[in-house]
């Protein structure tokens, strides 16, 4: 979704390592058995993406993505859709299956760190291997940054990524990551 | 100002750049590339320290990280940097360092008197002179710290920034000499991610010194090739100054990167030091070799330094350590010394060779320049107390264990380079779970088989020459990339074809015969910062002491801060020959990290302030700052604690806002609360299980509270949960307890109950929870919510109801976790603050305050509700707590067998009750023990503890819980509350509730 999009100061911004909130997100939480019937047919119905059923990795669409949570969880983020409609509209296509659908809009904030060094800024907080060769596009993992979970999603296209965190956790994030950017590059 | 000692030419050395440090208040010229201690000897300054125990004179060693002498404090304040060695410290310019181990001072030394009264204190000395009289311990402590030296750690707060980083590759390389830059370059043209630590202030190890060439290029010119091409793959990181300090399990490696502290204090920019958390695929081990020195008689005195030293400062420093010198070997590399001395046109008075036929090629190659060693012979003792003035030289007998005569050959010299061979640094494969075995040709102990995905090359496993470094760089390089599926074989780099291998051709001589009329073992010194002598370990050895971490604990052998590099090797064999067994047999003691040590700082990284442990905020946290709120930590929440007025104390604010809630209305933010959201058609039967009351009657639109048991029947959680739907539910919990709870409920649903169709989300941090409280609460969310009935009969107390507070879609429910009429509102937390404001407003006529969880607290405890955690500790059943009323007697839930256990069914229990003290003013400490009787003394048994005590503004008195054995039996009584001072304080035992039994307000 925000991949293709280049805003006014891309360009002028010269690489340089930003760090923003990324607001407006619709973010809605989805359990149930892959297997049951409707339980992905109701996501491609709704979002129009497939439901991603390998680990740590995600389902785009130019509006909305789907990251897989767990064997039988899943978290959707939404530009254009808002959570009601989202909600709704699973559990129409989803019937009468066992599956839990929960509007988590508010729980959630998205950060995104831009520009050179931002895996660097990552990497003092976060013990995965993030380099591209392991952690590309249509891959995300939920991990420790510091000392807050997020889920991390690369974004090599954009030279950036992208951290869903829980609200709680946001404003030490931020000034983690600001302390953590302090020297970088 | 001229530099003495320093040679003409030659060096790695910035002439160009000239440098001013001072050492012990003296101000000295260096160069930038020297090391303090390059410095130091440049300046003719060999006596850096006076030893721990007997306080003799001594002087700089070596030139890395074994030195044990040269140890000084860097630095004053704040960045003051103690038990620094000055082999390792580069100098800058406005450098100041001072010796450690010198009270009074260096030149003039009270405590050499102990040197004199060396018989007073052998091994074990502290044991055996200090234990008596037992009360005097803390004195000697004292006089002994004072004299034991080493440095000081800064008192003030650190101004520095560390930090940390977690890298990962292919293969990682601990050590940049010509082994490490073999594999690196090896592994790096296969394409392999590849991290290369070294320790030095530039790669290279022996090729900064080295006298030969490799493919035909003089050592630091392949270095410098190599360094470049290494520097044009971007996935190979070379760092310098940087120790690979501990091995761990699974290949994680730390390193320690010290970024500044080379650089003036005005030049210094960003973090002070790294810590490198490397987790590698591979790894490569090059940590080179450490050379032996000779155990000879007075071998401490300033002047007496490694062989490897004396070329190291030669030929990377151009730093002439002494005007002539004997070289004392047992083997062929110290004759490559002898050539660096002859080159930089320094006297060789004399070789003293320990074998009878001296060979190897550098002894081939100063042969040819006119050498001519003193065979079979030995320095036995060394003439001159605060230098080296001459060498005492004798005939060793044929087995090396006693001298031939008594005749000895006086040589004068200034400077005694030793050699005893070189031992492996196997620190960091020792670390890594492997034993390090003893080689009888390298003389000294060598890695044994890998327990981890790691190989040893080069020095550090006992291949001393030029030659087979390189190929066993290349060989390991190549290999250790190819396991992570880089294959380099079509780029393997040339072998360095012209350097043959050879033998280092070494005679073991691990004790040099005592001098004629010498004690055994006397002054001849192992180690040399803990002032261990040979005579130390017979004592050791003697006395019983056989294991080798026994005599190290004995005799101090291998402590401090250099951990015994230089002599532990020769102490070990030296108890070998005592107790007569073979040095495999006794082994060595246990490498652990951090092979040098690693400052505080690095390690606590930015773990500091508000970055120690995340601080979680509610939606609302703005308001709360705006609004003067004083803040408590729960768990990682930070919470408004009260709202005091300018000029109020905590007790007034806590009064006003508890007299708001009981006769007006308040407000306070319970968005912290845990929130679990439940679906599934099997979400009742669930809440069954893991609550001790009835779920399977509550009606949509109804709330009900449960509690919450472990296994062992004890109380673990408690919180309300609502029936939003046919099949879904939503719990809350305590603030402390949510993620525990989540998980809790999480393991039985998937590993016991896997039929039951239910899942769990957690949505705590997507509501916002505003609790209004108080006789006006129900005017005060009215007027901002039109479309919901909150006429008493139709929203009853315990039920919920769906609307719009303020314009934004809320769940209202009648909750009360104060005793009084209550509404808690539930809104997604992006419009929590507009609501909180709205109401704010809506409460304005009503003189609505915001409280904090001190009022909360009174509040609940005047109508004797529990905190889990707080007044339950995690041995209390819901009976222990007067709530036999939420146990069901008809259905199974977690926790209830237990209660047919002995213990848990026994009478006397502690209970939870009441207390409210004789003086109405005095508020009880919480956690105060209670005794029976007024009168008593220690040791005495307490019946109960004091769980929560506030003063009631309801009540215009003090209140209290407390948990007391048998205590609801014991209404009416008088306990006493030890005050912790030897006082107690008087007071009855009442019912846990205080104020509106009924529970009138509540429902009103």
């Amino acid at each position: 979704m925000a991949d293709i999009l280049r805003s006014a100061l891309h360009d002028a911004a010269g690489g340089r390592l930003q760090i923003a909130e990324v607001p407006g997100l619709h973010y809605v939480n989805l359990r149930g058995e892959p297997a049951a019937p409707n339980v992905p047919g109701a996501v491609t119905d709704v979002l129009k993406i497939g439901l991603p059923l390998q680990p740590n990795t995600l389902g785009a669409s130019e509006t909305a993505k789907v990251y897989w949570l767990g064997p039988d969880e899943w978290l959707l983020a939404s530009l254009s859709l808002s959570a009601a409609e989202i909600v709704s509209g699973l559990r129409l296509s989803l019937g009468g299956v066992h599956a839990a659908v929960t509007d988590l809009t508010s729980g959630y904030t998205s950060i995104r760190l831009r520009g050179a060094g931002c895996r660097d800024v990552l990497a003092k907080g976060c013990t995965l291997d993030l380099h591209p060769r392991l952690f590309g596009d249509g891959q995300c993992a939920q991990t420790l940054l510091a000392r807050a979970p997020v889920l991390i999603e690369p974004l090599p296209a954009m030279d950036a990524y992208q951290l869903i965190v829980r609200r709680s956790y946001a404003d030490y994030l931020w000034h983690w990551l600001h302390d953590a950017s302090r020297w970088a590059a | 100002m001229t530099q003495p000692a320093r040679l003409r030419h030659g060096g790695r050395i910035h002439r160009d750049r000239p440098v001013t440090f001072s050492f012990n208040g003296r101000q000295y010229p260096g160069y930038e590339g020297d090391t303090l201690a390059s410095a130091l000897l440049a300046n003719g300054v060999h006596m850096v320290a006076r030893s721990w125990k007997y306080h003799r004179p001594r002087g700089i060693v070596g030139a890395g990280a074994e030195e044990p002498n040269a140890v000084v404090q860097l630095g004053e304040g704040s960045r003051t940097v103690p038990n620094a060695r000055a082999t390792q410290v580069e100098i800058h310019e406005g450098l100041s360092a001072r010796s450690v181990n010198c009270w009074p001072g260096l030149e003039w030394d009270l405590l050499s008197l102990n040197g004199l009264i060396s018989r007073l204190l052998p091994a074990g000395f502290y044991y055996k002179t200090f234990m008596w009289p037992k009360s005097f311990w803390r004195h000697y402590e004292h006089l002994i710290r004072k004299a034991a030296g080493l440095g000081v750690a800064p008192a003030e707060r650190d101004p520095d920034y560390y930090e940390k980083y977690n890298a990962h590759c292919d293969v990682l390389i601990a050590g940049a000499g010509p082994a490490g830059l073999a594999a690196a370059l090896a592994a790096a043209r296969s394409g392999a991610r590849v991290i290369v630590a070294d320790e030095q202030s530039e790669p290279g190890g022996s090729l900064l010194y080295a006298r030969e060439p490799i493919d035909g290029l003089p050592a630091v010119s392949w270095l410098r090739r190599t360094l470049a091409e290494l520097a044009t793959f971007p996935e190979v990181r070379v760092l310098a100054r940087s120790t690979v300090f501990g091995y761990h399990d699974h290949n994680f490696l730390t390193i320690a990167e010290r970024l500044t502290d080379h650089l003036p204090e005005d030049r210094r920019r960003g973090p002070r030091e790294r810590i490198w958390r490397v987790r590698a695929r591979q790894v490569i081990l090059a940590t080179g070799a450490c050379e032996r020195p000779l155990v000879f008689t007075n071998n401490d005195r300033p002047g007496v330094m490694l062989a490897s030293a004396i070329s190291t400062y030669t030929r990377r420093y151009a730093v002439r350590a002494g005007r002539s010198a004997v070289i004392f070997t047992n083997n062929d590399s110290a004759y490559a010394t002898v050539l660096d001395l002859l080159d930089a046109g320094i006297q060789v008075a004399a070789v003293v060779d320990a074998r009878e036929r001296p060979q190897g090629p550098h002894f081939e190659a100063a042969r040819q320049r006119g050498i001519r060693p003193m065979t079979g012979s030995a320095v036995v003792d060394v003439r001159g107390r605060r230098h080296v003035q001459a060498a005492v030289v004798a005939s060793l007998g044929t087995d090396g264990t006693a001298l031939r005569g008594t005749d000895t050959t006086l040589i004068d010299c200034d400077l005694i380079g030793v050699s005893g061979g070189y031992s492996p640094i196997v620190h960091l494969y020792a670390q890594s779970g492997g034993r390090p075995l003893f080689d009888e040709q390298v003389a000294g102990f060598v890695p044994g088989p890998a327990v981890q995905p790691q190989r040893s090359v080069g020095g550090c496993r006992g291949s001393f020459a030029l030659a087979d470094s390189l190929r066993e760089g290349y060989e390991a390089g190549t290999a250790a990339a190819r396991e992570t599926g880089h294959d380099s074989a079509a780029t393997l780099p040339p072998g360095p074809g012209t350097l043959e291998r050879h033998d280092y051709a070494l005679r073991p001589l691990w004790r040099v015969p005592d001098p004629p009329g010498h004690a055994r073992g006397a002054r001849q010194f192992l180690d040399l910062q803990n002032d261990v002598s040979a005579a130390d370990v017979f004592l050791a050895a003697r006395e019983g002491y056989h294991s080798v971490e026994h005599l190290k604990r004995y005799t101090a052998l291998g402590f401090g801060t250099d951990q015994g590099k230089l002599g532990n090797i020769n102490g070990l064999a030296i108890l070998s020959q005592a107790l007569g067994q073979d040095i495999a047999s006794t082994g060595t003691t246990t490498f652990r990290p951090n092979y040098t040590p690693v400052t505080f700082g690095a390690i606590a990284g930015r773990d500091l302030g508000d970055l120690f442990e995340p601080i979680r905020l509610t939606a609302l946290h703005a308001w709360h700052l705006e609004h003067g709120a004083e803040f408590e930590n729960v768990g990682q929440w930070k919470r408004p604690w009260y709202y005091p007025k300018p000029g109020e104390t905590m007790h007034e604010a806590v009064r006003r806002e508890c007299h708001a809630a009981r006769n007006g209305v308040a407000m306070m933010d319970a968005s912290t609360l845990g929130k679990i959201d439940i679906q599934g058609p099997d979400a009742a039967e669930f809440l069954n299980r893991v609550y001790t009351n009835n779920w399977h009657t509550l009606k949509i639109g109804q709330c009900r509270y449960g509690l919450m048991l472990r296994e062992d029947g004890m109380v673990m959680d408690d919180g309300v949960t609502s029936r939003l739907g046919e099949n879904h539910y939503l719990m809350t919990t305590t603030t402390g307890g949510a993620a525990r709870v989540y998980a809790w409920l999480e393991r039985w649903l998937q590993t016991e109950w896997p039929d039951l169709k239910v899942y769990l989300t957690t949505v705590t941090d997507h509501w916002a929870t505003m609790a209004v409280v108080g006789p006006r609460s129900r005017e005060t969310v009215k007027s901002v919510c039109g479309d919901i009935d909150f006429e008493a009969s139709g929203f009853p107390f315990m039920t919920f109801r769906d609307g719009a507070v303020a314009e934004a879609a809320a769940r209202v429910a009648r909750i009360s976790f104060s005793g009084e009429l209550a509404y808690e509102v539930n809104v997604p937390a992006n419009y929590a603050r507009h609501v909180w404001e709205a109401l704010m407003s809506a409460g304005a006529p009503y003189g609505i305050t915001p409280y904090g969880t001190e009022t909360m607290h009174v509040l609940r405890a005047e109508k004797g509700y529990i905190i889990v955690g707080q007044d339950t500790d995690g041995s209390l059943t819901p009976q222990d707590l007067g709530m036999e009323w939420i146990v069901s007697k008809t259905k199974d839930f977690i926790g209830r067998r237990s209660f047919s256990r002995a213990d848990t069914a026994r009478p006397g229990r502690k209970q939870l009750v009441g207390l409210q003290s004789a003086d109405p003013t005095l508020v009880l400490p919480e956690g105060g023990q209670i005794v029976d009787e007024p009168e008593w003394s220690a040791p005495v048994t307490t019946t109960g503890h004091v769980t929560s005590s506030y003063f009631s503004e309801a009540l215009g008195r003090s209140i209290a819980l407390a948990v007391l054995q048998g205590g609801r039996s014991r209404t009416g009584q008088t306990i006493y509350v030890t005050l912790g001072d030897g006082r107690v304080a008087p007071a009855t035992i009442t019912d846990p509730v205080f104020l509106d039994r009924e529970g009138r307000r509540q429902h009103g």
